[in-house]
């Protein structure tokens, strides 16, 4: 008995070990996919084209953007409880260690490059012909291609010169440690991602609007070359016009959706005017939480991009209604106090909201947020026929704009500045709260002028009386038009050089 | 002698009978010339002996045997050999027990043959068999058998004349030492007395006195007629068993760093969580309170953190089975603990040893009559500190100064939110066990629960734990047994440690409003001028959370004795651990449940481990050599499941609270992982004389955590020991009983980091294409077929020390650790769309010593004193992180991230990161930071030191009579803790309410003061700063128990063996500088926390629930 257990013994050592030696630390995840086995057929390919597409589900695209643009422009006051990153923003005093700077503007818009460059080098290695039915190979490049310029146009406005990331695959060091390239390589690095974009991409992918304008097209990728073409510093309005004129007359039939409110009241996305949307789907884990840090005062919490009096004011001295209630909505009784609107928080003031996305839908809007719409395109090309020297060519295309809101059309014999300073005004209105009026400022040169003479006040309140108002001037200057490269991203890349001024 | 043992119920008794017994044979031998009158004189002395020692013995008896209370009585021990030597069976019963022996080798024949068939019997009816026909005769004292020869006979002699006495450190007669002039065959023995005499010896003559289980000593003669000796013990406490991995050792035979906590201190202090049996006990040991709340549970740092962004917590290793949750192991059902904190003593762990083992024993049965204890207590809990924050006219005129009005009239209250949210929390504690056996079956089972509360309102912790533990012989050859426990566990906690937490919002809540709204009373009342923030009951009932967990933990083994001296040991252990949580926020009482229309979520965890031990275990005696040879592998998975399910959209409705009410349901949300193990151990132990001791462990350990190229990691290590209190050249030092010294150097691994660690993940999404949701992949992380393990090298030099008749111990240990190939998660540039990979670069270094000191000070019958104090130093240095900078420990004080500390070569780990306060100017009340070299910008950098130049722990105890008294201090020196809780309460940017510092604003130019002025919505003043940066250091009275022990006789007659009532009080005070209210707290040390804040940001403060004052009373009984 006891030799038997011995022997026993013995032989379970003995199998145990070989088990143990074969196939027992081979721990495999369950719940994700990896490198080796994500990207083997058409249908992976097409899941990571949509992880591409997903960034735009990010802060940046979902509200960021908007306080970046409007914010940080003459739209709107920071709210909230006057967390400093807004204020900091609002004021162009945004410090280096600003952790929205560093995770959500350059990060997110990095992870959008980095996941676009990850599918972009896997597209050639995968093997399965069902890639290259209909060219599908060919457009997703173009897709990835389009989405990634996207972002770095973004972080050229943003940051200015920026490192350029194409790979997206290693940790070394050598590879990672990019240094900053200029403003212009750049740009052409975008110009070359969209040529591509725009020899690969179709006008539309059927008949379906809600892939044509949620799916990077040529049309798409027009508009975006009319906008780069036009915000870089050496801009050239003949590319403008050009792109601009291909946008309009694209075969995909662009036109303006005649009932301006309807383009934002959640019944009418995916509509003839947009080129480019970021789909929702509310109370899904694909819908828009964004809405709600604008809107819905009945949280019992004030909200952020609060619209400015000198924009309201703007869309009262067009007298604007259509647009100025399409993009704010008043309300009293919001239980704090405004420091802007009703600073002593009586119940009776009433405080303005941005109300570009109506349902704030308790964190779960299924709002969309346009990207790129045919207005826009339709301002920048009047835009670039009053640069080239024809406003008399600018009025009609501003006219178009402004006759869908009843506003009168401008007159078709304004002088170039003139009607430079009725473009950029009408865009302002047009635009509000999409994210367009910093880079149009900054375009126009009129950014640094422009802050400078808004009047801004603060008031304080003592018993219920205001004081006396406090003029707040910010700081703006030409270095400020920037952001500051975030200390974190220079602590782990020490080749980057931080922007003047910061 | 066989009618000793009818009549002797009790050591202490039998002491005494043994004393008469003596003094008779001593009286029969001494006097025979005056029978009559010595039997008189006999019968009057022994009266007054049973009187006069009874009470004596008794009661000191009691306390010294306290835990262990007649040991031989309980103890059975079985032994079976024919014709073996006599010695041999003294060493089994050495082996089998606690039991060891003193006697002369001279007198005493150990290499007789003798036979014993012995099952199940107590050790004196063992010890009469053995010695039956002989003239041996034997005294048990306690653990410790003294033999002698009952008839001495000392060798008469002429010449000069040395008379005199040998007892040993109690004042009790030794019999039988040997009393020897050295290089001669003199000699002679002590009588029943103690007493020997001499004759014909010369001045230059050297006597020497040797007892075995003593320390020798040698006296020259020169003109003394007479030498009394005390001999001294062989250290007792080296005599100890102590767990290592894989077995046990004496503690005399260790040559690495291993701290023991045994049960008798363990029982000094009824424990809720055995974190608080460890703390402040043993060098080189820090435990870490994350926070006050009962369920928030403890880490420990063992020498240091020698990781930076993967685990550094040890391994926690109960009853042979590794444990991932401490929290719910039942401190009462704990026999001892073993710290392994070198190398040498952790590598047979190779895989997870890098931060230490601390090895758990929990209580056995044996072969006894069965014994039931039960401990119950009672403890109210309160806290120890309250901070002054503004009262309303305060915060009105605060708010007014800043520009903020609202309708007064509507907001007249004046609320203390501490007074209304602290509680005086009660705690109940049930613990029973009950334990015995027989000569094949030994069990320990128990069973208890607690009910505690925290000082905040609505945080409790319920825990029922049930535990057996069983072995049982099926023959010579086999041997299985199982340990097993199975708990229950159930609390509420409450947010901390966060803007939005309680601690935080007991200062900045408002008191302008009281718990509901004036005008909707189903609605928490709302800070006017800050409205997303909750009202502070809110914070504490909603959402309403509840957690249970139900937990098994154990293992089941066979041993089998192949063949004398070797054994196979297989054993399969196993965890599972099953909870749920689940959480409902109110649609209408809080602004976000109003937003979310209520919001309920549910997560379930289920965890597994398993691991498979087989293990050979060889041992040998040769003459004066010692060798023990284990071998074995194991496989081992830990498996983990969880699922998050969450909906809101309630319509207002709270009738049914679970997420299937919700109209909105959330994706759900599932994660398994999966992390295996294989290794194989091997260990070599070898001692000669036990003089030179050497001990080496090789492990090879496989790890699904790593590509199958660097899967395998080696993990040597070897120490010696020297004792060299046993060289002959030492002898002649008498104030020292023992002296050891040790060296270890060693390797040890740690693979800890996030599952599938060197995979690229790509993480399912989804995103919304053609009107409907699709799926989309993410890549979440970079793939590395390079990761391997991470290693500490780790070199260790001690020395061991005995002095003054043992009743002065010190350790002493010096150790360098050095980490390297670090498992550290690199800052990437986020341009490469990653904020990190997992990659094996750079190395951390420990330095440290550690001091740890036992002196019995007084050791009268009566009264007793001792005192154990530890002292240790630990200094960390990052060596290198690839250049690059991480930095951690963020806090969200008004919507930016703050990094409060910061990660750089050349820096210990626990530097805080921030700006330079330079004061606040008179002329404008702003604050004047430090500027960076070139000017532009305010300059940032390392502003203090989270880790302290000293710990230190000292506990006394006094024995009076039957009252015990223990105190025990425990403190730290020269840290510094990040208050970042004045952040918030200091920074008079919001509308909220603030500290009571804030009255010393400035207000006007000119003022001087170090609180600048109120800044509505700039924060820039509070920017996480060297103004936030307090010393640290604090003394604890961390407890205070005194014990009664109701007198044996009393106690007997109401059929119980003892009972012991109790008081004690926690955290009685504290001394020190720090102005939040606890320094013992480490927010980010919290379970939820990143690896990284847990390694790299120790010390913040950042609304840390305190620890609380606690009273106890309880009750022990026994029988």
């Amino acid at each position: 008995m006891k030799n038997k257990l011995t022997y026993f013994a013995g032989l379970l050592f003995t199998v145990l070990i070989l088990y143990s030696c074969s196939t027992f630390l081979n721990d495999k995840p369950q719940t994700s996919l990896t490198t080796g086995n994500a990207y083997n057929s058409a249908s992976d390919i097409e899941n990571a084209l949509l992880g591409v597409y997903q960034v735009f589900y990010t802060d940046y695209y979902q509200w960021e953007n908007v306080m970046l643009s409007d914010n940080r422009a003459d739209n709107a006051y920071p709210g909230g409880s006057g967390e400093e990153t807004f204020v900091d923003e609002h004021l162009y005093q945004v410090p280096v260690t600003n952790s929205h700077d560093y995770g959500m503007w350059w990060g997110q818009l990095y992870q959008g490059i980095s996941r676009a460059n990850i599918l972009l080098e896997q597209i050639p290695l995968c093997k399965d012909p069902a890639l290259d039915v209909n060219n599908r190979r060919a457009q997703i490049i173009g897709e990835a291609s389009f989405l990634r310029a996207f972002h770095y146009f973004n972080l050229v406005k943003l940051f200015g010169g920026v490192p350029l990331e194409l790979m997206s695959n290693s940790a070394d060091p050598s590879v990672t440690r990019k240094p900053r390239s200029t403003v212009a390589q750049v740009y052409a690095q975008i110009e070359a991602d969209l040529q591509v974009a725009v020899t690969n991409l179709p006008d539309t992918y059927g008949t379906d609007p809600s892939v044509n304008t949620v799916r990077a097209t040529k049309g798409a990728t027009n508009a975006l070359l009319a906008q780069i073409w036009a915000q870089r510093s050496d801009r050239d309005y003949n590319k403008v016009l050009q792109y601009c004129t291909s946008v309009i007359g694209s075969p995909a039939g662009y036109a303006l959706w005649p009932d301006y409110h309807q383009l934002f009241d959640g019944s009418h996305y995916e509509s003839s005017e947009s080129i480019l949307e970021i789909p929702f789907i509310a109370g899904s884990a694909d819908s828009n939480w964004g809405v709600e840090l604008f809107l819905a005062p009945e949280d019992g919490w004030q909200k952020y991009c609060v619209p400015s009096k000198d924009l309201v004011a703007a869309y009262d001295s067009q007298g604007d209604t259509i647009r100025k209630n399409t993009n704010i909505i008043f309300y009293n009784n919001v239980g704090w106090a405004d420091l802007d609107w009703s600073p002593c928080g009586d119940p009776a003031t009433l405080v303005p909201f941005n109300f570009k996305q109506e349902h704030a839908a308790g964190w779960a809007s299924g709002d969309h947020l346009y990207l790129i719409r045919l207005a826009d395109i339709i301002l920048l090309e009047a835009e670039a026929q009053n640069e080239l020297g024809a406003p008399q060519l600018a009025a009609p295309l501003v006219n178009q704009i402004r006759a869908r809101v009843g506003l009168a059309p401008v007159s078709s014999g304004l002088s170039q500045a003139d009607m430079r300073t009725a473009i950029l005004n009408e865009r302002r209105l047009e635009l509000a709260f999409e994210a367009h009026r910093f880079d149009d400022l900054v375009r126009s040169g009129t950014a640094i002028s422009t802050m400078t003479n808004v009047k801004e006040y603060q008031y304080s309140c003592a018993n219920g009386t205001l004081s006396t108002p406090i003029r707040i001037i910010p700081k703006i200057d030409q270095n400020h038009l920037l952001m500051p490269i975030p200390q974190a991203e220079i602590d782990a890349n020490p080749n980057l050089t931080q922007n003047p001024g910061y | 002698m066989a009618e000793k043992k009818e009549i002797a119920p009790t050591i202490s008794f039998k002491i005494i009978l043994f004393r008469i017994f003596l003094s008779i044979k001593h009286d029969k031998y001494m006097k025979n010339n005056e029978p009559l009158r010595g039997l008189l004189y006999h019968h009057l002395k022994k009266t007054l002996l049973i009187m006069r020692i009874a009470i004596i013995l008794l009661l000191v008896g009691f306390f010294q045997t306290r835990a262990n209370d007649a040991y031989s009585q309980k103890t059975r021990l079985s032994i079976n050999v024919s014709n073996a030597e006599l010695g041999t069976v003294l060493d089994k019963i050495e082996n089998q027990s606690e039991f060891y022996f003193l006697y002369n080798e001279k007198l005493i024949d150990a290499n007789r043959k003798v036979s014993i068939d012995a099952k199940d019997e107590k050790v004196e009816d063992i010890l009469n068999t053995l010695f039956e026909g002989t003239d041996i005769k034997y005294l048990i004292l306690d653990r410790k058998i003294i033999l002698s020869p009952d008839e001495i006979s000392p060798a008469l002699q002429s010449g000069k004349k040395i008379t005199g006495n040998v007892k040993d450190s109690n004042g009790q007669p030794l019999p039988g030492v040997a009393v020897m002039v050295k290089g001669t065959t003199i000699g002679t023995v002590t009588d029943v007395n103690g007493n020997y005499s001499f004759s014909n010896i010369g001045p230059e003559a050297v006597i020497m006195f040797t007892f075995i289980g003593m320390k020798s000593q040698e006296f020259k003669v020169a003109n003394k007629s007479m030498i009394n000796v005390i001999l001294s013990e062989e250290a007792i406490g080296l005599n100890e068993v102590v767990a290592v991995g894989y077995g046990t050792t004496r503690k005399k035979d260790l040559t690495g760093a291993v701290a023991v906590i045994s049960s008798a201190e363990l029982d000094n202090r009824p424990d809720t969580q055995f974190g608080n049996s460890i703390e402040g006990k043993t060098a080189g040991v820090q435990v870490i309170r994350p926070s006050g709340q009962p369920q928030a549970g403890f880490s420990i740092k063992i020498r240091g953190t020698s990781s930076i962004t993967s685990g550094s917590d040890p391994m926690y290793i109960v009853d042979g089975v590794q444990t991932y949750s401490i929290s719910e192991i039942n401190p009462a059902d704990i026999e001892s603990f073993s710290i392994l904190k070198d190398a040498s003593s952790a590598a047979i762990y190779g895989s997870s040893g890098a931060n230490g083992v601390v090895l758990i024993t929990t209580k056995h049965g044996s072969n006894q009559k069965t014994k039931i204890s039960l401990n119950v207590s009672t403890m109210s809990s309160q806290a120890w500190k309250k901070l002054p924050a503004l009262n309303s006219s305060q915060f009105q005129s605060l708010m007014t100064e800043m520009g903020l009005s609202t309708d007064w009239n509507l907001y007249n209250t004046n609320t203390n939110w501490q007074n209304i949210i602290f509680r005086n929390a009660p705690t109940q504690n049930y613990q029973v066990s009950m334990s015995g056996g027989n000569e094949k079956t030994d069990y320990y089972l128990s069973g208890s629960f607690i009910d505690q509360n925290g000082i905040v309102l609505n945080n409790s912790l319920k825990r029922a734990t049930f535990k057996l533990n069983l072995n049982h012989k099926v023959s010579d050859f086999l041997k299985v047994g199982t340990n097993l426990s199975f708990d229950n566990w159930s609390d509420i906690s409450v947010l901390e440690n966060d803007r939005n937490g309680i601690i935080t919002r007991l200062l900045t809540s408002v008191p302008i409003i009281g718990i509901w709204d004036k005008t909707y009373p189903n609605q928490y009342a709302l800070n006017p001028f800050v409205p997303d923030l909750e009202n502070p009951y809110s914070t504490v009932y909603q959402p309403d959370v509840s957690n249970t967990n139900n937990r098994l933990h154990g293992n089941v083994f066979a041993e089998a004795t192949i063949f004398k001296d070797l054994k196979l040991k297989s054993s399969l252990g196993f965890e599972h651990s099953n909870g749920v949580y689940t959480s409902f926020q109110n649609p209408n009482q809080t602004r976000y449940g109003r937003s979310m229309d209520g919001l309920a979520s549910e997560t379930d965890n289920q965890f597994t481990y398993w691991i498979f031990e087989n293990t050979l275990n060889y041992t040998k005696k040769l003459g004066d050599h010692n060798l023990s040879l284990l071998a074995g592998f194991m496989n081992s998975r830990e498996s983990a499941r969880s699922l998050a399910i969450s909906s809101t959209g309630f319509g207002g409705s709270t009738a049914i609270q679970t997420v299937t009410a919700g109209t909105v349901q959330q994706i759900p949300q599932v994660s398994i992982y999966d992390k295996s193990h294989t290794a194989f151990i091997s260990r070599l132990n070898y001692g000669y004389k036990d003089k030179y001791l050497l001990t080496s462990n090789f492990r090879a350990d496989g790890s699904g955590q790593f590509a199958s190229t660097n899967r395998w990691g080696y993990f040597p290590s070897f120490s010696g020991g020297w004792r060299i209190s046993k060289e002959d050249f030492f002898s002649g030092i008498k104030s020292i009983n023992d002296l050891k010294i040790r060296a270890g150097w060693g390797i040890v691994g740690n693979d800890k980091a996030n599952p599938y660690a060197w995979y690229g993940l790509i993480s399912p999404g989804t995103y919304v294409m053609g009107g409907n949701i699709a799926n989309a992949t993410i890549p979440s992380t970079l793939e590395n077929v390079n990761l391997k393990w991470e290693k500490t090298e780790q070199l260790n030099l001690g020395i061991d020390i005995a002095l003054l008749d043992n009743r002065v111990t010190i350790m002493a240990d010096q150790y360098k650790k050095t980490t390297r190939d670090l498992l550290l998660y690199v800052p990437q540039p986020l341009s490469t769309g990653f904020s990190s990979a997992l990659q094996n670069a750079g190395a951390i270094q420990n330095k440290g010593f550690e001091f740890q000191i036992t002196s019995k000070n007084i050791v009268h019958h009566d009264f007793k004193w001792s005192t154990d104090f530890n002292f240790y130093v630990n200094k960390s240095k990052v060596l290198n992180i690839v250049g690059t900078t991480i930095y951690t420990g963020a806090v969200n004080p008004a919507g930016s991230t703050y990094n409060l500390a910061m990660v750089q070569a050349g820096l210990p780990l626990g530097s805080f990161y921030g700006k330079y306060d330079l004061g606040v100017d008179p002329a404008t009340g702003m604050v004047k930071y430090l500027q960076n070299s070139s000017g532009t910008a305010d300059s940032l950098g390392v502003i203090g030191n989270a880790n302290p130049k000293f710990s230190y722990g000292l506990t006394n105890s006094f024995s009076f009579k039957n009252f015990v008294l223990d105190i025990f201090l425990q403190g730290v020196q020269g840290n510094q803790i990040f208050n970042a809780t004045r952040i918030l309460t200091e920074s008079m940017s919001l509308g909220e309410n603030q500290s009571a510092a804030v009255l010393r604003r400035w207000k006007n130019p000119g003022d001087i003061t170090n609180i600048p002025k109120a800044t509505l919505n700039d924060a820039s003043n509070s920017y996480p700063s060297t103004r936030f940066i307090e010393n640290g250091s604090y003394l604890r009275v961390k407890s205070v128990t005194l014990g009664y022990n109701f007198p044996k006789a009393s106690v007997e007659k109401i059929k119980l063996s003892s009972l012991m009532i109790y008081v004690t009080a926690e955290n009685l005070f504290t001394i020190t500088k720090y102005t939040g209210f606890d320094p013992d707290v480490s927010a980010f040390a919290a379970n939820n926390q990143d690896n990284t804040s847990k390694n790299a940001a120790p010390g913040v403060d950042y609304g840390t629930y305190p620890q609380s004052k606690d009273f106890l009373f309880g009750l022990k009984v026994t029988f």
